[in-house]
């Protein structure tokens, strides 16, 4: 009984909608082929996974580029037999035009892939100084889902790996117009800076002029230092440092475009202070030879006076 | 050739060392290509553990031709090593275990050079204990970056507005050192304001609503709970700040506090002789006038808020010392039972975060006694333990 009833009322509900619009018809001047045009709007939807043996750390950065990117999508951790390959196939089941793959090494080191998934580019970076939005030095906030604003150093386009970097880095981490998640206002700026050949991300709150209030009961603003006539920066979020390892011609495949020459894998870095160890022993070892050459040149010349006590 | 499978022996030949050096330079300058090839190869084949992505996308087609390559190079080596050496012997033979001798010779001089220089000088190739894995092959295909970039961007369309990816540059001062984390912060947010001005032009060229009102609630990246976290750690750090300075200007106060006082009491001496003439003077024009005169309380100035008996300043330290002094007129112990009365049990240990971050039980100075509040006995096995571990 219940059910027909509510059936009904929608029935009727439908009925009166559909009144209403050829009301509008009528009454609209503007003819039926002009429809509103969309402004074209760009399709992006990140894919974000990780390779089994991830740490705490790592995890908990993951968690925060979740929250900076609305677009993304989390899947299952990656198991070592399946190989990279496979994660294009992911991406195509779950309409993804790009990917973002913490890839973890021993536990402790980690690398970030950034690629376009079917065909596309791929960037094999090596992470560096990772801090996550727990810790409590961060004090900024801002809404999730907001769109970001990038800033890009101006180096950036100085050389071809860079800026290649660079067009993938706004295609990921820019949150496309329109998209359900988002939220209307702008309230943060992901910055990208070069230093010493390494990308350096941070992101920041902004605090427009125009709102100078006490930001969310913190402090004064006067305890932050800041002029009410400025915008401020606070900053919220994760902070890791970029150093390009490889730049690959597919996604997860293909051939080597780009190779850093300054990137030393950590595991050379651990054999290198071993050795020094070793060389330890080795200088050693040199050092008692030698000197059981230079004992056996020793000639202790003959003293006069020798006999004279005897 | 491998360097592994060759032994070295303990009889030291001191000619050697010639003939070695005379047979690098020729050897150098023919067989330079080729000795690269084959570090390479076996670089790249070494790498194989450590590199997994490389050997599947890179290495695939290219390691077979490689493996040719190598024993191809290593038959030439050997040969023409053979035939430059020593231009007197003609047996071929000869040739070969003399070679041996040598190089075996080369090594055994050589320990007491540095195992870079001994790769360097030889064309022995190396192991893998004493490889550097110094890569000479670097890519860097300026060409199909660009083409990349520039089908990336074909894919994402013409026409497209700058609020789709809203991006802007900035420049950063040059000569930055990186480990000054400080300085490379502060340099980071000026870059980011001087953005976001040329931001803000734009945006309001696009018409995007950039202020968020103070009605506006909505889900944030950090909860309440975290927000509250970070103000307390705030708070903190300012009391801290400012206990610090309390204690540094109390010091100083002691230090100078006997001329401080000599002052006051100046003062107050100087306050009482002006009162006291006013009051005679006061007396002598009544006497005169009759009662005409003024009153007293408008003669004598009693400065504001002040009752004439007491000083506010030593009023108010002697109500903070009382304060303080009544924070602790418990001893510890008694207020350790007092925590237990009504209710707490005999063991109360807890294994929450607060506790596991607690650094209460440790001390740096070995002297000290690790437990404060645990028996003897644990005290005595620590030590122990400690005295044991001194002696290893």
């Amino acid at each position: 009984m219940e059910k027909r009833i509510r059936n009904n009322k929608m029935k009727l509900q439908k009925e009166k909608e559909k009144e209403k619009e050829k009301e509008k018809e009528i009454n609209d001047e503007k003819p039926k082929n002009e429809i509103k045009k969309r402004p074209k709007r760009t399709k992006q939807r990140v894919l974000m996974l990780s390779s089994r043996g991830i740490s705490t750390r790592y995890r908990f950065l993951m968690k925060d580029i979740f929250s900076l990117l609305p677009h993304a999508k989390k899947d299952a951790k990656l198991e070592k037999k399946n190989s990279l390959t496979e994660i294009n196939e992911i991406a195509e089941i779950l309409s993804c035009n790009n990917c973002i793959f913490f890839e973890t090494r021993k536990k402790y080191d980690l690398y970030l892939w950034l690629s376009k998934c079917p065909n596309g580019p791929s960037i094999r970076f090596k992470v560096f100084n990772v801090s996550t939005m727990d810790e409590l030095k961060f004090v900024g906030n801002s809404l999730k889902g907001s769109r970001p604003i990038l800033t890009f150093d101006q180096q950036f386009e100085t050389t071809a790996h860079f800026r290649l970097a660079k067009q993938i880095m706004t295609e990921i981490f820019a949150v496309p117009q329109g998209l359900r998640k988002s939220k209307p206002f702008i309230d943060k700026v992901l910055s990208f800076m070069i230093v010493d050949n390494k990308i350096w991300f941070r992101c920041y709150q902004i605090i427009w002029k125009e709102q100078n209030i006490a930001q969310q009961g913190l402090t004064d603003n006067a305890d932050l230092n800041v002029l009410e006539d400025e915008n401020n920066l606070l900053e919220i979020g994760p902070r890791f440092v970029l150093q390009i390892v490889r730049i690959f011609s597919g996604s997860f495949s293909g051939s080597t475009l780009y190779s850093n020459p300054d990137f030393v894998s950590p595991a050379q870095i651990r054999f290198s202070q071993k050795q020094k160890k070793v060389n330890r022993f080795y200088a050693k070892a040199k050092a008692r030879e030698q000197k059981q050459e230079r004992d056996s040149q020793i000639v202790v010349p003959k003293d006069g006076l020798e006999d004279v006590f005897k | 050739m491998n360097f592994r499978k060759q032994k070295i022996n303990k009889n030291l030949k001191p000619n050697a060392d010639i003939k070695t050096k005379t047979n690098q330079n020729e050897n150098e300058n023919e067989n330079e290509i080729e000795n690269e090839n084959e570090n390479e190869n076996e670089i790249e084949n070494e790498n194989e553990n450590e590199i997994e992505i490389e050997n599947e996308n890179e290495i695939e087609n290219e390691n077979e031709n490689e493996i040719e390559n190598e024993n191809e190079n290593e038959i030439e080596n050997e040969n023409e090593n053979e035939n430059e050496n020593e231009n007197e012997n003609e047996n071929e033979n000869e040739n070969e275990n003399q070679n041996e001798n040598e190089n075996e010779n080369e090594i055994e001089n050589e320990i007491d050079v540095d195992p870079e220089e001994f790769i360097q000088n030889t064309n022995i190739v190396p192991s893998r204990r004493y490889l550097h894995k110094e890569k000479t092959e670097f890519i860097n295909d300026a060409n199909a970056l660009d083409n990349k970039v520039n089908e990336l961007l074909l894919n994402l369309g013409q026409n497209l507005s700058w609020e789709e990816n809203m991006v802007v540059s900035t420049t950063l001062p040059k000569g930055l050192n990186p480990n000054d984390d400080i300085q490379i912060n502060l340099e980071f947010k000026k870059a980011t304001l001087e953005a976001i001005k040329i931001a803000k032009e734009k945006l309001k060229e696009a018409q995007i609503k950039i202020a968020r009102p103070q009605d506006y609630f909505a889900e944030m990246m950090k909860n309440d709970h975290q927000m509250k976290r970070v103000k307390n750690f705030i708070l903190v750090q300012q009391k801290k700040i400012e206990h610090v300075e309390e204690n540094r200007r109390k010091i100083q106060m002691r230090k100078f506090g006997k001329q401080i006082q000599a002052n006051r009491l100046k003062e107050k001496a100087e306050q009482k002789k002006s009162q006291i003439e006013a009051v005679k003077k006061w007396r002598k024009e009544r006497k005169k006038k009759g009662e005409t005169t003024e009153d007293l309380n408008s003669l004598i100035n009693f400065p504001k808020n002040q009752k004439p008996k007491q000083n506010q300043s030593n009023r108010n330290e002697n109500e903070n010392e009382n304060q303080n002094q009544k924070k602790r007129t418990k001893s510890k112990k008694r207020r350790m039972k007092d925590i237990k009365f009504g209710g707490g049990k005999k063991r109360n240990k807890k294994n929450t975060s607060r506790s596991s971050k607690s650094m209460k039980e440790f001390n740096p100075k070995w002297n000290k006694k690790p437990f404060e509040n645990s028996s003897k006995k644990a005290n005595k096995k620590f030590q122990k333990k400690r005295r044991n571990f001194k002696k290893k």
